[in-house]
């Protein structure tokens, strides 16, 4: 039973870890339209940081989290100014191409920065762990359950309350109409890209004390995300639960089935859903199948 | 001829009509792309006895060969089908597999060519068949989960592939009875493989098929109700640039004498993405020039090693952003400078 | 030639074409007119396979299924769209080439082949192309990349581009829309050459009622979705029907 809580606990956590960096994407997505195929590599910016603040400028561990979070913001807002304004015209692959080699100036500005070999980031609780039902469960587990909790309630609110969060809902739901009816997209854009870099980064710093920071930390991870992504139907609440519902899937059948094939059911979930249901992710704007 | 058509597309078989001087052919028929192509190869052949000398020079050599099939096959996808797929580092470990079993179990290096080609052929369109009704984005992402899943395959497939201890005794390809030893003589023979490729591409560039694949790729719908088959035009170039990627990891598999799952990563797709970008994507040279370009120049920044990816990715922005067309479009835009300058 | 029954088109909670019949007989010109958002252009697209449809379609007496796009065109029916759709980076004769619906010798494996056989055909073909341009008053602009031409020139290579395709019935997408008095003069005068010269049989959609009137046999008119009058031109005018559903009901409210 222990064994159970605890991977389910594990499955619970990587799940946290999916849906901050799909809900990313997927707030990016819906603003803009644009699939930010950097949105692992920020993540992996996001733990580097952490690292140079903590182990490397001897900084406090909350502080580190307002400086990932402001160092992550305007990295989405350059990221926004070098790989998406000047491309706003040209076709959606386009911008998807230049993310991509974006996220890939990221992991090599961080090798050179920091060189290529797996650094640690220390959790702030150490090692200690909490029980719950007789299993050990690390308390950095609980902090990024709960982390991921925090900022999935802010989103929401955010996105039903606030301005920001309407102008980007209508931008979702017709886009030419809501820029007709006055949304300025070129304000909105940095805004949401520096957001949703601050979500990668948030994920980077919680996932970094339990695995290696290495350069190639968030591009392995941004799978994942995609097929939560898709199979939550790029919808906020969708998105979350299937980050969870994939982590927790993956959890238990590593656990009780194989442990050989566990990196491979994202990219099951991802050709699964891809082939069966496409015409759910490709916007039906008038019934023309174009 | 025998054309099977119906009354109103038979050409008549009585005397020509009227005269076909007044008739130019499209622009596609119009270049002497056979002589150019011509020059290219021979001076292919000539570059090793100028250049190479060195192991590591003739090494340098067939890389540069081997990605340039790879990246003509990536062209063919991308700008020929107009599919993106991040899927070209799987079907360049699937080639090399591939054919290392084939030719074990087959009878030598021809037979794992072979059985490489239409092995990558069919998983490539059985991709693209099913799924056809992707936006591009998201058939990009599918192929990079494909990829991913054929990789993982690969890892614990190990009696076919041996893992990341790799395989070894691969067999050495041999031509008329001679064995090609040397990896100077591969050259040769890879020479001879990019060229008939090559030829693929120009008899498809000056067909029919290349209008109307330019249509069905950007104007589908229209294409149709044009009585086109877009997809299908599609399917077909898309599964023909798969299997001359699967060419490519034969090639590279039966040059080394070993290799294993290390070599095969999506670095690779990255890497075959900037030559295609930076050769010109809309020329059929662009993979091959860029190929070149991208072997050659790290070997030159020595010291830079550790800038090599970022230079890379700052390459593919500039490109991306600012010359879309690459290096094969230069001689267009140079010719607009200097007739702009002309004009003066 | 072409029978359509009950055709019903449905998007969401909307029903844009509601059990729309009707017949085209060879030769015929026939117009389809309507308010905005009668469904005419909705129709055509059902007809083509570019939406779903249900209901039935018979060309020529075959049975037709309808939903896959382009099949109609292999039976001899072509259309034009609202907005002139030629591809921009081609030329003018290209674009005309991509009309042919026959497929003799256009497959990859001929192009490798039978090259010599290919180039026969294409040669052939491009001949044809170029009497097409010259039938559409484009005959000097067969190099000229499409996206050159001026809005007018598009529509009329539209028009080359079927015109080569040899359709029996053409189905006409407002052909008029953004043509000025005089472009739209003459490609009334374009379509009564062709008509006179033994040509196809056609379906206008179009807003433009003179446009119509000097062309058409019979008109038929649709209201949200459903046909409410059919006939010859005058008569269709006269009908109170369809007087309202163009200016809305002025008088009824007495």
């Amino acid at each position: 039973m222990e064994r159970f809580i605890a991977i389910f606990t594990s499955g619970l956590t990587q799940g946290s870890v999916y849906a901050l960096i799909a809900l990313g994407i997927v707030l990016l997505q819906n603003a803009t339209g644009v699939i930010n195929f950097a949105q692992g590599d920020l993540m992996t910016l996001g733990a580097y940081v952490g690292f140079w603040f903590v182990v490397q400028h001897h900084g406090g561990q909350i502080l580190m989290y307002g400086v990932v979070i402001v160092v992550l913001f305007c990295a989405g807002v350059l990221l926004e100014r070098i790989g998406y304004a000047p491309l706003r015209k040209r076709e959606p692959l386009t911008i998807v191409i230049s993310t991509f080699a974006l996220g890939l100036a990221i992991r090599s500005a961080l090798i050179v920065w920091q060189g290529s070999d797996p650094l640690n980031l220390p959790s702030p609780f150490g090692n200690k762990t909490v029980t719950i039902f007789g299993a050990e469960i690390p308390r950095q587990a609980i902090l990024t359950i709960g982390v991921t909790i925090v900022v999935g309630i802010a989103l929401y609110l955010l996105f039903q309350r606030s301005s920001i969060g309407r102008q980007v809902r209508a931008l979702a739901a017709d886009r030419e109409t809501a820029i007709l009816q006055g949304i300025r997209v070129n304000r909105l854009s940095p805004l949401i890209f520096g957001l949703s870099a601050t979500l990668a980064g948030i994920a980077g710093v919680l996932v970094a004390p339990v695995v290696a920071v290495s350069p190639a930390l968030g591009f392995g991870l941004l799978l994942s995300a995609f097929a939560a992504v898709i199979l939550g139907g790029e919808r906020l609440g969708g998105v979350a639960f299937a980050a969870v519902f994939i982590a927790l899937f993956q959890a238990l059948a590593t656990a009780y089935v194989s442990p050989k094939f566990s990196d491979a059911y994202p990219f099951l979930v991802i050709v699964l859903v891809l082939a069966v249901r496409p015409q759910g992710l490709v916007r039906v704007a008038t019934g023309v199948r174009f | 001829m025998s054309v099977s058509d119906t009354h109103s597309a038979a050409p008549p078989l009585e005397a020509r009509p009227s005269p076909l001087r007044r008739v130019i052919p499209p622009p596609a028929y119009q270049r002497r792309q056979w002589l150019f192509l011509a020059i290219v190869l021979i001076a292919g052949s000539l570059v090793p006895s100028v250049y190479g000398g060195t192991p590591y020079r003739d090494g340098l050599l067939a890389e540069i060969m081997i990605n340039a099939v790879l990246a003509l096959g990536f062209y063919w996808c991308f700008s020929l089908a107009g599919q993106f797929t991040f899927g070209v580092f799987a079907m360049y470990a699937a080639g090399a597999y591939i054919s290392v079993w084939g030719a074990k179990h087959f009878g030598g290096f021809w037979s794992g060519l072979l059985l490489a080609a239409v092995g990558t052929a069919l998983i490539g369109g059985l991709t693209r068949l099913i799924f056809a009704k992707l936006s591009p984005i998201y058939f990009a992402i599918a192929t990079m989960a494909i990829g991913g899943l054929m990789l993982i395959l690969f890892r614990e497939w190990v009696s076919f592939t041996g893992g990341y201890n790799g395989i070894g005794d691969i067999a050495i390809p041999s031509v008329f009875g001679d064995q090609l030893a040397t990896v100077h003589q591969r050259y040769y023979l890879m020479l001879g493989v990019l060229g008939l490729f090559l030829v693929l591409t120009i008899c498809l560039l000056r067909s029919p098929v290349m209008r109307e694949l330019t249509m069905s790729r950007d104007k589908g719908p229209v294409a149709a109700s044009a009585g086109l088959k877009p997809r299908h035009l599609q399917l077909v170039a898309f599964t023909v640039g798969s299997a001359m990627q699967g060419v490519a990891g034969s090639l590279y598999a039966h040059n080394s004498g070993y290799f294993s799952l290390e070599s095969f990563s999506i670095d690779i797709s990255l890497s075959v993405l900037l030559m295609v970008l930076l050769g010109g994507m809309g020329s059929m040279y662009g993979p091959v020039i860029g190929a070149a370009v991208i072997i050659y120049l790290p070997e030159q920044l020595r010291g830079a090693q550790k800038y090599s990816e970022l230079i890379y990715a700052g390459l593919v922005l500039l490109i991306v952003v600012a010359f879309p067309g690459g290096i094969a479009d230069a001689r267009r835009i140079v010719g607009k400078w200097l007739s702009r300058a002309r004009s003066k | 030639m072409l029978e359509a029954s009950d055709i019903t088109v449905r998007f969401g909670g909307v029903t844009a074409v509601d059990g729309v019949s009707l017949t085209v007989a060879d030769h015929e010109i026939v117009g389809l007119i309507g308010p905005n958002g009668s469904g005419k252009s909705t129709f055509i697209n059902a007809i083509t396979g570019l939406v779903r449809a249900e209901g039935s379609l018979k060309i020529n007496g075959e049975s037709i299924r309808l939903g896959h796009q382009g099949q109609v065109a292999r039976k001899g029916v072509l259309r034009t769209f609202q907005t002139p759709q030629v591809h921009d980076a081609l030329t003018c004769l290209e674009n005309v080439l991509i009309g042919l619906p026959q497929r003799n010798l256009r497959t990859l494996p001929a192009a490798c082949f039978r090259r010599r056989a290919m180039m026969k055909v294409e040669r052939w073909r491009w001949e044809g192309a170029y009497e097409a341009l010259r039938f559409a008053g484009l005959g000097g602009a067969q190099d000229m990349l499409a996206g050159a031409l001026t809005y007018g020139a598009r529509r009329r290579l539209e028009l080359a581009r079927a015109y080569f395709g040899k359709p029996q019935l053409l189905l006409l997408d407002e052909p008029a829309a953004g043509l000025n008095q005089r472009e739209t003069q003459g490609l009334v005068e374009l379509l009564i050459k062709w008509r006179d010269a033994g040509g196809p049989a056609l379906l206008l959609v179009e807003h433009k009622i003179d446009f119509l009137e000097s062309l058409c046999h019979r008109m038929i008119v649709l209201e949200l979705g459903k046909q409410i009058a059919s006939g010859e031109p005058a008569q269709v005018w006269a009908e109170p029907k369809v007087i309202d559903a163009y200016l809305g009901s002025l008088v009824t409210d007495a």
